[in-house]
């Protein structure tokens, strides 16, 4: 049974310094933008994956169920079989129970297998800039490896963005939790964690330059209240014409105080880096923060 | 006669066309089926269970934001072959696009939603959901705002403007962006098998379409409304 009584929504907000927060596969690894707003996109894969990558890291791979896992010996697939009951994944992975799975179920006699969905309590959607983005002109890079023995090394592109200040929004839904028995350790492990991925899980050479900025879970006081996309209740201005900094944007986080003031909320979880102290201090006052 | 309408809103939306192979395409709104998909959610009815009940009311859709898509490339599960190896990502993933509705003069999408008849439970069920909705799959979050009782009158046909998306063909102007949408879901029998997949245009602009001919729907406030 899920201990989780109340539904919640997320709004993390982070940023990406001289990095590619998330390439486009299909377009040579380009970091994804939309071109008409100039908006640099994040996709809500990309955040699941910091979060897993990081319970791998505290509490190794039998923890999360959509990891890759290379060059494992035939012992290893023994255990994943062990691990692919339904329940069995549920109660043990915490990616499976909080975002749900798609877990096989083996086929009867030689039957063509089936899976079991299961559809996570948790939700988020693709992140965003919260304003305009512009890539770094200069892409080139050489690599010291080639493919040929002609002394010099091979010619590729890297591309990255200046300065990215994204946002996610997240829902959790206490109706969903109940099927795949997410539970509020659960959630507070996504909170924590989830903060810390962006610190130590950024660490390889694309994904280096950022860092976690606002995360807030505000909880409400009946199981089906929501209010919808958080970002709304947060307002960037641009101060000039190009942004490079956190310090080139102003950022106003009022209605978002306000709605955190509002009686629909009865508990908030909130991380503030240096920037947003203010916003932290403010919640606290408000008696429902826990940090 | 009363109608209930809300507006449904969101960041982005995938509503996936029922003829994409591998690609994921969209079409610029919700169908139909998709419709009875987020009244269901909000009403807590689980996967395959409200086909027939939701399928008697009538649903006309509006768009309130500019509309245009964007595609972006994804690597999916490869789920051709259900093991533990191919579900859990151990083996090579499939890339592939997938193509999303943005809005194009504001900042976040919006629809409108009129059902019909009136339905209380359906009514509160909207003001609280539930699930959370979204707009086509799971990660496209949505909210509903402006949920509210309408009085309107049945029509059944047109020479005017309509508000919302239309299977008539409307004249189309020099300033006006119409879209085609083909093969679009009405409804689901219990397999979810969808029957006859009609076309409906679109204005991308969110503008009123001047249309006649016959065509079931509902005038409210002075304004035509078809269904879908």
């Amino acid at each position: 049974m899920s201990d989780l009584k109340n539904n919640s929504e997320i709004l993390f907000i982070y940023e990406a310094k001289l990095t590619n927060p998330n390439g486009d596969p299909d377009d040579e690894n380009r970091p994804r933008m939309d071109p008409k707003t100039k908006r640099n996109l994040v996709s809500d894969v990309r955040l699941k994956r910091y979060f897993r990558d990081y319970v791998i890291s505290k509490e190794g791979e039998d923890s999360v169920w959509v990891t890759k896992i290379e060059g494992r010996n035939v012992d290893a697939t023994e255990r994943l079989s062990k691990l692919g009951k339904p329940e069995d994944v549920l109660k043990k992975c915490i990616d499976a129970r909080l975002f749900g799975a798609t877990i096989p179920v083996k086929g009867q006699k030689g039957g063509r297998g089936e899976s079991t969905s299961y559809t996570g309590p948790v939700q988020f959607t693709w992140g965003y800039s919260l304003h305009r983005v512009d890539m770094v002109d200069s892409r080139s890079i050489t690599s010291l490896f080639s493919g040929r023995d002609t002394g010099y090394g091979n010619i590729g592109k890297d591309y990255r963005v200046y300065y990215s200040m994204i946002a996610f929004h997240g829902a959790v839904s206490a109706k969903r939790a109940e099927v795949t028995n997410a539970s509020e350790e659960d959630l507070k492990k996504l909170d924590d964690y989830l903060w810390n991925s962006l610190v130590t899980e950024t660490v390889t050479r694309s994904k280096i330059g950022q860092r976690p900025l606002l995360y807030l879970r505000v909880e409400y006081s009946s199981p089906e209240a929501m209010k919808g996309d958080l970002r709304r209740f947060v307002s960037v201005k641009e101060k000039g014409e190009s942004v490079r900094d956190f310090s080139d944007l102003e950022v106003d986080l009022t209605p978002l105080l306000n709605l955190v003031k509002g009686n629909d909320v009865v508990r908030v979880h909130v991380k503030c880096s240096e920037e947003f102290t203010k916003f932290c201090e403010e919640v606290k006052k408000t008696g429902k923060g826990s940090q | 006669m009363k109608a209930l309408s809300f507006r449904l809103m969101g960041a982005m939306a995938h509503f996936r066309k029922v003829f994409s192979n591998s690609t994921s395409l969209s079409y610029y709104f919700p169908p139909r089926t998709t419709l009875m998909g987020v009244v269901a959610a909000a009403m807590g009815k689980d996967r395959d269970s409200y086909y027939e009940e939701l399928n008697q009311f009538e649903y006309s859709l509006t768009p309130l934001t500019g509309l245009r898509k964007i595609m972006l490339g994804e690597t999916y599960l490869d789920t051709d072959e259900v093991s533990v190896k191919s579900l859990r990502r151990l083996k090579q993933g499939v890339p592939t696009g997938r193509e999303f509705v943005l809005p194009s003069n504001a900042p976040f999408l919006g629809y409108r939603v009129t059902v019909y008849p009136f339905h209380e439970v359906m009514e509160k069920s909207l003001r609280s959901p539930v699930y959370p909705l979204s707009l086509g799959t799971a990660n496209m979050l949505a909210w509903v705002e402006d949920v509210k009782v309408e009085e309107c009158e049945e029509i059944q046909e047109v020479d005017g403007e309509v508000m919302s998306v239309t299977q008539l063909k409307p004249e189309v102007t020099k300033d006006m962006r119409v879209a085609i949408e083909e093969m679009v879901p009405r409804e689901f029998d219990a397999e979810r098998h969808t029957g006859e997949l009609p076309t409906y245009f679109v204005e991308l602009n969110a503008k009123p379409l001047t249309v006649k001919g016959k065509g079931r729907g509902l005038r409210c406030g002075g304004e035509n409304y078809l269904f879908l």
